[in-house]
């Protein structure tokens, strides 16, 4: 009764797959494909030079066990003979999804987010210091998507360390946003010791962050927070938390729709908590605060030449029936003096355009459910558009966030990923596909000058990496550029 | 009953492993030892990708029974939050890395791997085996 079982047969045929993109999903996908079609040999693709995706860019530097899972995803890159990587490739710019689809039985994507959204109010994009909180992470962790040449780079620091007593506005109520406030309020010294990046902890040090706001446009009912990530933020040393009595009334609506969610109860009851235990809860004073706004929505962003100085809050009722609550403005406004603001409204994925001169055959195009803001898809198997019935694109699958959108911890990405393999060795099955027309894109991204970062090199990497890390007392000191990271391996090899 | 281990005589009780593939496992686990290291030492696939730091919910399992349920000790909060994430979330579910094979009520119990492919039956696609 298994689904990946029944195509496993003796005589089963040797399949090769492409699998683009390297966070939980694409790295789930690699290792469920050998499971599913033994024999497969899969080639993992990656516009990073380094592997993981928000394993390695998103989870929190002071998270070290959330990237645990790590140590699994390295041994399959670099121990297993079947799956291969090929770094600092990029789908659309360096390869086209043609050139896959022409050169392997399936191709999944397991691209994960390429944006963020946006809040859409006045003086959002024309101050440098409301940056999306992909940028703010990508800024600890070193990302090189916004890496130290970025404009966003220069925006974060430029904002905290030009202010006295820098207060930063977090807008949104997830996980994510918990991060941000955390990396802001947390001591820098608690920090040395995490893998966050050199340049940003000395700006932590250099000038911390005296208060940090929390800011939800509905009440604490609808807050997503996970109840973990949530009681870590309330209870650091020395942080104050100051919150309303008010924000934490609960009308009636709100009590069943806390009542339907566990882990929202969950969330209230350690918001009630820290509420209980006064503003102060810990010993030898406090040097930072966290202001956690409810029912409050950024109206409008000033500043002095596109610097950031302050922003417009407006309070919010919250009307509606359970499950379906929404804000409404009640009029009431606040002006609050802000250095630096992180929207943390959501990650989501924008169409993967295709700039590279395509060579294929097939010319294959990706759809894209622009409402949704993922690939349409019937349990990871592409469709050409986002309606109901239609047609799947054969051999072509997608998985992880671009599947799903952007929800779900790593976990999620493994069930994610086994669904769409579990559906591709199904439909292998009924329709076996025919040996793709080309061998593989090696001979491709070797003509085009595209410099590939192999299993071999991404252990150089690693090691060098870690290397530099131990001589600071750290896991690990990343490379934060694609050129410094391209440099090392050059000069290692 | 005793297992021999390296030489050592150690304690087990049975548990009976369901893998996500719908398999069957008779497997030992030893006293002391949590419910994930006993899976995989006994080559019962269970994704543990924090190592069994508390940090993700992948070694999620489910038990077969309400009263060997009861009978383990509580989970901590931080587990029910982890466990909030899980796949597949049942009344008798824990965290396998949480979990410590003892003596009493676990002897002889049956543990689930839960399905990830469960969407497919629900949502009536019915594949044709070959
Ligand atoms: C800030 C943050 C913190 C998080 N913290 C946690 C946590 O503590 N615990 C937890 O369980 N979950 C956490 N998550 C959620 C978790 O990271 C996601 O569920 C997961 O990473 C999604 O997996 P994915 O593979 O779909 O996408 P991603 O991890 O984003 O991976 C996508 C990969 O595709 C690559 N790629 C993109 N476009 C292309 C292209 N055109 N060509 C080639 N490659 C491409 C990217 O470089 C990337 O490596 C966090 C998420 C964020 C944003
Ligand atoms: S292995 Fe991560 S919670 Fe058990």
């Amino acid at each position: 009764s298994s689904f990946a079982r029944w195509s496993s047969s003796a005589a089963s045929p040797q399949r090769r797959f492409a699998v683009v993109g390297s966070g939980p999903a694409g790295m789930y996908a690699a290792l469920e494909l050998p499971r599913a079609f033994p024999g497969a040999r899969v080639d993992v693709f990656d516009r990073s030079p380094a592997p993981f995706g928000l394993v390695r860019y998103g989870v929190a530097p002071d998270h070290a066990e959330t990237k645990l899972v790590t140590n699994k995803f390295h041994e399959t890159l670099t121990t297993r003979d079947d799956v291969r990587f090929f770094g600092n490739v990029e789908l659309g710019t360096d390869v086209s999804l043609g050139e896959l689809y022409d050169s392997y039985h399936g191709v999944v994507l397991a691209c994960g987010t390429n944006g963020d959204r946006l809040l859409d109010v006045p003086g959002e994009s024309e101050n440098r210091g409301v940056v999306g909180a992909r940028a703010f992470v990508a800024w600890f962790n070193g990302d090189p998507e916004h890496g130290p040449s970025s404009a966003t780079h220069f925006a974060i620091e430029e904002a905290l360390m030009n202010s006295v007593d820098a207060h930063v506005a977090v807008i949104g109520v997830g996980n994510v946003a918990l991060d941000c406030a955390r990396i802001l309020l947390k001591d820098a010294e608690a920090l040395a010791g995490t893998d966050i990046c050199e340049h940003a902890l000395e700006v932590l040090r250099a000038n911390p962050v005296r208060s940090v706001s929390l800011i939800g446009r509905r009440g604490v009912a609808q807050a997503s927070f996970s109840p973990k990530e949530l009681r870590e933020l309330l209870n650091l040393p020395r942080v104050r938390v100051v919150m309303s009595d008010e924000s934490l009334e609960l009308a009636p609506e709100d009590e069943l729709e806390l009542k339907e969610s566990r882990p929202r109860r969950r969330a209230y009851e350690a918001f009630v908590k820290r509420a209980s235990e006064g503003e102060c809860a810990t010993a030898g004073g406090c040097a930072k605060t966290l202001h956690v706004r409810f029912r409050s929505s950024p109206l409008a962003f000033g500043g002095d030449a596109g610097a950031l100085r302050w922003m417009k809050l407006g309070r919010n009722e919250i009307i509606g029936e359970p499950g379906a609550r929404k804000s409404v403005s009640s009029g009431e406004t606040e002006t609050v003096p802000t250095a630096l603001a992180l929207r943390s409204v959501g990650y989501a994925a924008n169409p993967i355009e295709m700039r590279v001169q395509d060579t294929s055959a097939s010319a294959l195009r990706l759809p894209f459910d622009g409402r949704r803001r993922v690939v349409p898809n019937r349990f990871g198997a592409v469709t050409r558009d986002a309606s109901s019935d239609a047609e799947e694109i054969p051999r072509l699958y997608v998985t992880g966030w671009l599947k799903r959108g952007a929800t779900g911890i790593i976990g999620t990405n493994l069930t994610c990923a086994e669904e769409t393999i579990a559906k591709m060795s199904v439909d292998f099955a009924e329709n076996p596909p025919s040996d793709p027309i080309a061998s593989g894109v090696d001979g491709l991204l070797s003509d085009r000058g595209v410099r590939v970062v192999s299993a071999r090199d991404w252990s150089v990497i690693d090691a060098l990496e870690r290397g530099r890390g131990a001589d600071r007392g750290k896991p690990r000191e990343k490379f934060v550029s694609i050129d410094d990271f391209i440099n090392a391996l050059d000069d290692a090899t | 009953p005793a297992a021999r281990v390296d030489g050592r005589v150690l304690n087990t009780i049975a548990v009976t492993f369901i893998d996500r593939d719908g398999v069957t496992v008779d497997a030992r686990a030893v006293i002391g030892e949590n419910l994930l290291d006993a899976a995989h030492a006994r080559g019962v696939e269970l994704e543990g990708a924090c190592e069994g730091s508390l940090a993700c919910s992948t070694c999620h399992v489910v038990f077969d029974s309400e009263d060997v349920f009861a009978s383990l000790p509580e989970a901590c909060d931080d587990e029910n939050d982890m466990l909030d994430l899980a796949y597949g979330l049942t009344a008798t579910s824990r965290l396998g890395c949480q979990v410590i094979a003892t003596r009493g009520a676990m002897e002889g119990c049956v543990v689930r791997v839960p399905r990830a492919t469960r969407n497919f039956a629900v949502d009536g696609f019915k594949p044709k085996p070959h």
